[in-house]
């Protein structure tokens, strides 16, 4: 798979691509701005970007602006932003316009190596993943109006996996029940937090939207 | 004809009329000198005018008419404003013109004084012109302006009266007549270009001033350049196009605009909102009011002077400088429109009033005002300098928050950039070692590394979250604090009104550790089962402020005095000028409530 990486810390980049490529990724550029991602990705046309939030120019959130900018110029490019810290705002942002093809995972996570592998191939086949600390910063919160806390505490863990990008499958197999028991709950879920049926790619989306609780419907 | 009984009234109802001839009779007996010779002169030069043969009898009764205006104006000047010099130099104007007139005199001595004057009413009326308002030359190039009026009417007027057959004549011999047309085209030059350079200096200051003297002064302005330019433009036309039309008419033109000069100098000196001198009486008596504050020191000066942006200030103990009422250092170096008059108690400078000189028509005034505001300068400097003093140490108290929190900065992002990368790098390294290696020993150890150096990692973004919270440094204060609710083990609403703009990185970090430690508070002290914060802008007298208030459903009783960590929170937001207050919420728990100016 074709990708770049957008990183402005030496090390780290060089410690990415070094990985990446040892596990059979095409690094075919990297990037240490966001303006250079920008214009790297424009040009290459890879299938996937991973980029650090924090960059140059801004130091801020550059890595989101370039992602969304990215976003709206290649639909089916794949993201998946790198960040310091939680942040579950910066996530949402992407996540914002029913995105598919996203991941917001945790530097941190990187150490583990293993679950940021994971997250490759189902974000570039189109999959949301959301790191499992900012998800589980998210499920301790309990806000007053939210229609997630009127969910059981199974299906809300079922809905935290969904967030987490696992399938069915994986869901059932963690939660070590049946895959249609799964389906059962995820409807449920849908119907508790009144989403319309259509594309069940795109339910799955706005659920973990809505159970990170931002702006969207 | 302008009657000489003006210069006497003998009769009149009017109050004002009573008050001027009281005045003038009680106060000053030189007065009473100066109208009776200029009253006695001016007949003289009447008839001397009035006898020369087949004048006509208009240009005559102008002429007595401007002595007249002049002497008249110039009377009642320097009665009014005694410290000002423009009423002597107006008298002074008037008795120039009169000497002239001796040119008609029927003595060949008084008629030699005559030409040796005949040119110094110009020289005069330029002095005159420039020296307006205060009578006091501004300036070097005012000064030799003058000088240089002085020694054209004076000095190159000279020949006329040394060379020929008049009674001061040293010779008439026929070489030295050849002198006296170049002298006197010599004289045109330099007066006229004398006239133009103040015209031009007039304007030049006018230019330059600011708006509201610019509007204060302004007619008059252009009434002493009209002046200037139409003497000169009658000069010229006179040596250059003599008996033309063009002279006749620049000529009366400026006649015109020099019998103007008595009347609007005088209009402009007595009620002109400069150099207001019937104020003082009642500034004297504001002042003696019981505890004159410093603020209402200024406001009784700035009134008696006519300027609304006079300014006392006060002499700064041990130290150089002056500070205002409310002890904020005031730079008093001269510009173009302000400068400084010292006022000195007991022999010492305790302080001054900051005016603009463009507007104080009478220095003498200034100098009365200093006298009576001395003593009470000298009294609120003390509460002025106790003003600056704890200005000072505010500003030197944000200082240091300032340099602590770019320092909290500095280091937190040091550690980010650098320490943090080489860990993760180091983990994901060890953890890649640990997949790919075919040897279990290796693989279990490098597994281990990478374990360790995930806590490791774990403890330091804990420590650096203390030091300055990057969601903080990076997306600033909003998403900050909701990244705490978010992590706080209940209920937390947050609420931030709309913030299009981040404040000061001080301010900004202080609310942060304010929410922070409150929160903390929160879960450890409280009991509580739900918490919100609030974050506002406001506006309060046009000064932008931030309000920030932590609450809580739990048991109260929270002291910020009882440690808690609000102290040194408490500590900061002083710093940063605002104020930090705990007290009950309205459901019975805890509520700090903090607003700091900002913006």
């Amino acid at each position: 798979m074709r990708l770049i990486i957008g990183e402005d810390e030496g090390l780290l980049r060089e410690g990415l691509s070094r990985l990446l490529a040892d596990e059979g990724y095409d690094v075919v550029a990297t990037a240490t701005t966001a303006p250079e991602l920008i214009t790297r990705t424009l040009a290459l046309r890879p299938e996937l970007v991973i980029t650090d939030i924090r960059m140059p120019p801004d130091h801020a959130r550059d890595g989101i602006e370039a992602a969304l900018t990215l976003r709206a110029r290649l639909p089916e490019l794949a993201i998946i932003v790198l960040s310091q810290h939680v942040d579950s705002v910066g996530a949402t942002e992407l996540l914002a316009d029913g995105a598919r093809g996203v991941g917001y995972l945790l530097k941190q996570r990187l150490i583990d190596v293993e679950p940021f592998l994971r997250a490759l191939p189902e974000v570039a086949a189109g999959g949301t993943v959301i790191d499992p600390t900012v998800v589980q910063t998210m499920m301790r919160r309990s806000r007053p109006d939210n229609d997630i806390d009127r969910l059981s505490p199974r299906r809300r863990e079922t809905l935290a996996l969904m967030a987490e990008g696992m399938s069915n499958s994986r869901i059932a197999e963690r939660l070590s029940v049946t895959e249609s028991a799964v389906a059962r709950n995820i409807s449920a879920i849908f119907e508790t937090l009144g989403l319309p049926p259509s594309a069940d790619d795109h339910r799955r989306v706005l659920a973990v939207l809505r159970y990170l609780d931002r702006q969207v419907h | 004809m302008p009657s000489p009984a003006v210069f006497a009234p003998t009769a009149s109802d009017s109050p004002q009329a009573d008050r001027e001839r009281g005045g003038l009779r009680r106060t000053d007996p030189l007065m009473v000198v100066i109208a009776a010779t200029a009253l006695l002169l001016l007949v003289i030069g009447f008839s001397f005018l009035g006898s020369l043969p087949g004048v006509h009898p208009a240009p005559v009764l102008l002429e007595v008419s401007s002595w007249a205006l002049f002497s008249l104006a110039g009377m009642i000047a320097r009665h009014r404003r005694p410290h000002n010099r423009i009423g002597p130099l107006m008298l002074l104007a008037g008795f120039s013109m009169w000497a002239t007139s001796l040119t008609a005199a029927p003595v060949p001595v008084l008629v030699a004084i005559g030409t040796a004057v005949a040119t110094l009413p110009l020289a005069l009326t330029l002095h005159l012109v420039l020296a307006f308002p205060s009578g006091r030359l501004r300036g070097r190039l005012a000064r030799v302006l003058v000088a240089a009026g002085y020694v054209t009417s004076l000095v190159l007027q000279a020949p006329l009266y040394l060379i020929g057959d008049g009674p001061l004549a040293l010779t008439d011999a026929g070489p030295a007549l050849t002198w006296i047309p170049a002298v006197q085209f010599i004289q045109s030059a330099v007066g006229v270009s004398a006239l133009l350079t103040g015209a031009v200096l007039i304007a030049d200051r006018a230019w330059r001033t600011d708006a509201l003297e610019r509007k204060l002064l302004g007619p008059v302005v252009w009434y002493r350049i009209g002046c200037l330019v139409l003497i000169a433009a009658a000069a010229l036309a006179g040596r250059l196009l003599p008996g033309t039309e063009v002279a006749m008419i620049t000529g009366l033109a400026q006649l015109v605009a020099i019998m103007g000069i008595p009347l609007v100098f005088l209009v402009g000196l007595l009620f002109g909102s400069f150099g207001r001198a019937g104020e003082v009486d009642e500034m004297v008596a504001r002042i003696g009011a019981a505890g004159p504050t410093a603020a209402r020191l200024t406001s009784a000066v700035a009134d008696a002077l006519g300027d609304p942006d006079a300014v006392v200030v006060f002499a700064r103990t041990g130290r150089p400088g002056f500070v205002d009422a409310v002890g904020v250092e005031v730079d008093v170096s001269a510009d173009r429109t302000r400068q400084l008059h010292p006022v000195r108690y007991d022999g010492r400078v305790v302080g001054g009033i900051l005016h603009r000189h463009g507007l104080v028509a009478d220095d003498a005034l200034l100098d009365v005002l200093a006298g009576i505001v001395g003593l009470a300068i000298d009294q609120q400097r003390l509460v002025a300098e106790q003003h600056a003093l704890v200005a000072e140490l505010q500003r030197s108290r944000r200082r240091l928050l300032q340099a602590e929190d770019a320092e909290r900065r500095r280091i937190a992002r040091d550690l980010h950039d650098g320490a943090q990368q080489h860990l993760v790098v180091l983990g994901m390294t060890a953890r890649q070692l640990s997949r790919t290696t075919t040897d279990p020993g290796v693989a279990d150890t490098a597994a281990e590394i990478a374990d360790g150096v995930s806590r490791v990692l774990a403890e330091f973004r804990d420590l650096i979250a203390g030091i300055m919270p990057a969601p903080l440094q990076d997306r600033g204060l909003g998403p900050a604090v909701e990244l705490l609710a978010e992590r706080m083990p209940i209920p937390t609403r947050v609420s931030v009104g709309p913030d299009p703009e981040r404040p000061a990185a001080d301010v900004e970090s202080t609310l942060y550790f304010l929410v922070a430690e409150s929160l903390t508070n929160v879960i450890k002290h409280a009991g509580a089962g739900t918490a919100e914060v609030i974050i506002r802008r406001a506006d309060r007298d046009g000064r932008g402020l931030m309000t920030v208030t932590v609450s809580d459903d739990g048991r109260g009783g929270a002291d910020p005095a009882a440690g808690h960590g609000l102290r040194g929170i408490a500590d900061r937001v002083e710093a940063i000028g605002g104020a930090l207050r705990v007290d009950a919420a309205p459901d019975g728990g805890t509520r700090v409530y903090a607003e700091v100016p900002c913006g």
